[in-house]
């Protein structure tokens, strides 16, 4: 008589060997789970014991205490993150962000590609921001080979950035809307997001990932069928957003749920690292246009708005007032923009000398950065990237505690996190 | 006798099959509404595919229901999970039993219409609140606490806003109301401060925006519907819908003047052809307040639990009480 | 002073003028959008102004594609049909690993044993050699390798994409390009689709005129074993209804005297080559 061979699960194996391994030594046995650790099994708890300390408060419940993943599949967390809140009833007690989900290893991909197809590695990282991902790799990328791009070029280039900034903060009105149970601003930051990205797609041939700058220049021209949609379109770009304004800015319920939320100083702010349009509606000018001017916006004229109170309201406040200061910088760009040349000359492949360069713009999201090591070959040998949205999310569980189910959505979608660019 | 009792068991089986087969076209026209409205408030033009305008897309959901897997979770409670469905579905439709649709076609008129009302129609929370504990899932659970919390305080102002109407119009029938209500004019113009309750409570009653705290889509997935599937949601769905257009044409029965024309009621119409008359008139101002239902769900963001309630004690709570308080010494006083 | 209800009142009058204001959806089948000029991102082939295809068959897309997933075939600029891609790219459904990943009884595919044939590699490196393992010379390796095997072997193609460093895209490429075989001659395979698409589009008559005119009937060989005729519903054309396949090359839409001009030119040939082998040895 013959006996089945047995399966084994090699971690089961593994962790035998472990525990003998242990019992030999005189050691005590290790915990096998965070749930045996905590003594009851939940889900939602890693399949390892608590690394740190901060691990083992999350994890450990207290009388009447439940642990509820939000994620990775949710209707509101923005794509794919996972937040393990602990709730006492409705109120939030403690919350962990899980990240990875989305991790796609954008990085070593860049690593392994040419300088000039870096370009198009970094459009799908924060997918509601494509040309400042691809502004910040092509500044680095000229510094390290020590071109500079066509005046012209850089006009471009600050125009499609502020196009872009214009459609992805009319969206975050309306996820903001969306994530406190409103139907409908979605739908019209869709209509806006719609005619930029058709604006966009004339003149780099795509609609979402654009792959329109290059090392020294774009990728093309402004053409006569850009510039005309581009007049169409200014003459009716804030139809949308003020209707998403009229049906938000006044009303009693939005007011009710944001005035007072979420309530990030200052000082808070700067601790965490948190930049762009929700440091700026802490009250801190802190604009990377204006502290580190790159491109072409120290001949452009704007002023750094900030917003007093630090709270959800006070940030979606500064999102539609930011969108308003990006068409005042485009009607600048336009009547600025000089002739020329969009694209240096650059050769097909290029292999700047060794060194490394840093260049950061201010995205939607706040500030993104690129930096690149170069060993003299053909492609980046370190290639980094700081997205905002990651630098973001860690003030959520700083604000949560306290607050209750509701309010976590609400205030995430205040910092408009985008899970393309937190788990590159 | 026996033919008496005959009779009388036929006409309620009767009364009760109708019913029954009209919360299902009912439920339909309703969602179908509810499709169209908000997709031509928000700039798009809604299901236009399956028939003439897009109108049998609903029907087709009902089906779609019928056509798909019947799910239920490992560790659920078999037994509570499958009752709750129909728990809430039943309320809905028993709550039908009352409805002045017209002079003649009110199914059971008996005199305690609006208590039998307000009894059957708070039933749904017990439907709800099985759902989200046999479910077996974190979501449902809370979305399940959140119902019963927030049925039952909303039934408080809700109930008392209509003893107000009860007290003016000294009946607890509502073919005697409306009778009162052609004598001295629609409850509308006595009672205006327990409309507003009424609607508020109401909306928060069967859950619409901007009370939807029991479903809360973008919090807890779908509340206490999270794990039911196939027809089992479909029950929860139509109920929905059902106690939309229920609690429509109350309002309509008890502020609107029901059957009743805004012109005094022709008096040669009677019959077959008044009835005629007064279920025209009573269906279109049900389904104008669910047009306005739909209208508010598709401008208003979602109010906060705490805030909810907070509404429901501190501010619809006093103000019914006052309204009744003045509602019964003018009654009194005036003696009306 | 803020009145409380008039923000809610607001959005109301904004969603309700909403409701009578023209939709900006695009009803999609009915009316389609212009695309913009520069639009990159058309999933067919393009014309140029002059009504030409602009693809001019030059596999650069496959040679660039990371899993190798672009399968071609069209006419290069001598006229000639050229593909890349491989053999049984066509008969997927009926490639022995897909029916196991199916978990159905795989049936060998016809000659596809042959096709991965051991081959001499040091005697194909001595050819390379000889002819200096200069890209050029592509034509005339070939012709020596199909002088010894009677056909391509994939493996001899691999070796020659290896050891010249030329990408496999363009070995392959360069071996369809016509006057090659890439499978052993066994005598030829017609194969009339008889999927519901191509049975519509006349699948049934095509079938009889080509019976007729190899006077053999389906899943028969003729007489001096150069033709087979068989049917099969995954021939894989539906686009290009009713399709017929010889060996490895399909063709498409063919009226029932294309097809019949088609097969006696192809047996015209075969029989001049077969004539012009029996002099030349």
């Amino acid at each position: 008589m013959t006996t089945e061979p047995q399966i084994r699960d090699p971690l089961e194996i593994e962790r035998a060997e472990e525990a003998r391994l242990r019992t030999a030594a005189g050691l005590p046995p290790i915990p096998r789970s965070a749930g045996e650790f905590a003594g009851f099994e939940s889900v939602g708890l890693p399949d390892r014991p608590p690394q740190t300390d901060r691990e083992r408060d999350v994890y450990t419940l207290d009388e009447g205490e439940m642990l509820v993943n939000m994620g990775p599949q949710h209707p509101s967390t923005h794509g794919v993150m996972r937040l393990v809140l602990k709730v006492r009833g409705e109120v939030v007690v403690d919350i962990d962000p899980v990240l990875g989900y989305l991790h796609r290893g954008i990085e070593k991909l860049c690593e392994n590609a040419t300088y000039t197809t870096v370009m198009t590695y970094v459009d799908p990282m924060d997918y509601l921001s494509s040309m400042h991902n691809e502004h910040a790799p092509a500044i680095a990328f000229e510094k390290l080979y020590g071109i500079k791009a066509p005046k012209r070029a850089e006009y471009i280039r600050a125009l499609v950035v502020e196009l872009n900034r214009v459609f992805s903060h009319a969206l975050m009105m309306g996820f903001l809307a969306l994530d406190m149970g409103g139907l409908t601003p979605i739908l019209y930051g869709f209509i806006n997001r719609d005619e930029v990205v058709d604006l966009l797609s004339a003149i780099s041939g795509q609609r979402m990932l654009f792959n329109f700058f290059r090392v020294g220049g774009v990728n093309f021209d402004a053409n006569d069928e850009f510039i005309s949609r581009l007049s169409t379109w200014r003459a009716g770009v804030l139809k949308n957003v003020d209707m998403n304004e009229r049906i938000l800015t006044d009303n009693e319920i939005f007011r009710g749920r944001t005035i007072g939320m979420g309530v990030l100083s200052g000082k808070e702010a700067i601790a965490l690292g948190v930049t762009g349009p929700s440091l700026r509606a802490s009250g801190v000018p802190f604009d990377v246009r204006k502290a580190h001017p790159y491109s072409i916006y120290p001949e452009l004229e704007f002023e750094v708005i900030t917003q007093p109170g630090g709270d959800v309201y006070s940030r979606y406040m500064q999102r539609i007032a930011e969108l308003k200061q990006s068409i005042h910088l485009i009607d600048q760009i336009v009547d600025k923009m000089p002739h020329g040349a969009v694209q240096a000359q650059v050769p097909g492949i290029i292999r700047p000398k060794p060194g490394r360069a840093y260049a950061a713009v201010e995205s939607p999201r706040g500030l993104y950065s690129v930096y690149a090591i170069s060993d003299g070959g053909p492609n980046p040998y370190r290639f980094r990237m700081r997205d905002p949205s990651f630098v973001s999310l860690q003030a959520i569980p700083k604000l949560m505690p306290g607050r209750l189910i509701a309010d976590t959505m609400a205030v995430m979608a205040s910092f408009d996190p985008v899970m393309g660019g937190v788990d590159k | 006798m026996t033919a008496e009792l005959l009779l009388g068991v036929g006409r309620f089986l009767l009364a009760s099959t109708l019913l029954l087969l009209l919360t299902i076209p009912t439920a339909f026209v309703v969602i179908q509404m509810e499709l169209k409205v908000i997709a031509q408030m928000q700039l798009r033009y809604g299901p236009n595919r399956i028939g003439p305008w897009g109108m049998f897309q609903s029907t087709i959901h009902g089906f779609k229901f019928l056509a798909k897997e019947d799910h239920m979770p490992d560790q659920a409670d078999r037994a509570t999970f499958t009752l709750a469905p129909w728990m809430v579905y039943m309320a809905a439709a028993m709550s039908m039993l009352v409805m002045p649709f017209a002079p003649g076609a009110i199914a059971a008129d008996f005199n305690i219409g609006i208590v039998y009302f307000f009894a059957v129609i708070g039933l749904s929370v017990v439907g709800l609140l099985i759902a989200g504990w046999a479910s077996y899932n974190k979501y449902s659970l809370l979305g399940g606490l959140r119902s019963a919390a927030q049925m039952v305080s909303y039934e408080i102002p809700l109930t008392l806003s209509v003893v107000g109407v009860v007290v003016l119009g000294g009946t607890l029938n509502f073919r005697e109301l409306i009778g009162w209500q052609q004598a001295h004019g629609w409850m509308l113009l006595w009672q205006p401060v327990g409309l507003g309750i009424f609607y508020i409570a109401s909306l928060a009653e069967i859950n619409r925006t901007p009370f939807d705290m029991v479903e809360a889509d973008s919090e807890l997935v779908a509340g206490p519907f999270t794990e039911y599937s196939g027809m089992r949601f479909g029950f929860f769905f139509f109920a929905e819908y059902v106690a939309l257009f229920i609690m429509s044409g109350i309002m309509a029965a008890l502020f609107f003047g029901g059957w009743l024309a805004p012109w005094p009621f022709p008096a040669q119409l009677t019959g077959f052809g008044g009835t005629l008359y007064g279920l025209f008139w009573f269906f279109l101002k049900s389904y104008l307040f669910v047009f306005l239902a739909v209208w508010l769900r598709a401008t208003l963001p979602r109010v906060r639990v705490d805030q909810l309630m907070g509404m429901a004690w501190k501010v619809l709570l006093p103000l019914a009480m006052l309204n009744l308080l003045v509602t019964a010494t003018l009654v009194v006083w005036l003696n009306l | 002073m803020r009145i409380p209800g008039l923000g809610i009142l607001k959005g109301l009058r904004q969603t309700g003028r909403n409701y009578w204001a023209p939709k900006v959806t695009n009803q999609y089948p009915e009316s389609r959008p212009t695309m913009p000029d520069r639009w990159r991102g058309r999933l067919d082939l393009i014309y140029d102004p002059f009504g030409e295809h602009k693809c001019e068959v030059c596999f650069q897309c496959a040679q660039v594609c990371p899993v190798e997933a672009i399968d071609m075939s069209g006419f290069d600029s001598q006229g000639n049909r050229i593909r890349y891609g491989m053999p049984e790219i066509y008969d997927e459904r009926k490639d022995p690993n897909a029916y196991r990943r199916a978990g159905l009884p795989a049936e060998p595919m016809r000659n596809a044993a042959r096709w991965e044939e051991e081959i001499d590699g040091s005697w194909l490196r001595g050819v390379i050699e000889g002819f200096g393992g200069r890209p050029e010379a592509l034509v005339a390796i070939f012709s020596a390798v199909q002088e010894r095997h009677g056909y391509l072997p994939e493996r001899a193609l691999r070796l020659i994409s290896d050891t010249m460093t030329i990408h496999w895209a363009q070995v392959f490429g360069a071996a369809g390009l016509g006057g090659f075989r890439l499978l052993p001659a066994e005598g030829h395979l017609l194969t009339v689709c008889s999927c519901a698409a191509c049975r519509f589009a006349g699948g049934q008559a095509l079938l009889d005129a080509l019976s007729d005119e190899l006077g053999i009937a389906p899943g028969e060989t003729t007489s001096d074993g150069t033709w087979s005729l068989e049917t099969n519903d995954q021939v894989a054309a539906g686009a290009i209804a009713p399709a017929i396949r010889v060996d490895t090359m399909v063709y498409g839409p063919l009226s029932v005297v294309q097809a019949r001009h088609l097969v006696s030119e192809r047996r015209k040939s075969s029989a001049r080559a077969t004539a012009r082998a029996g002099r030349e040895s």
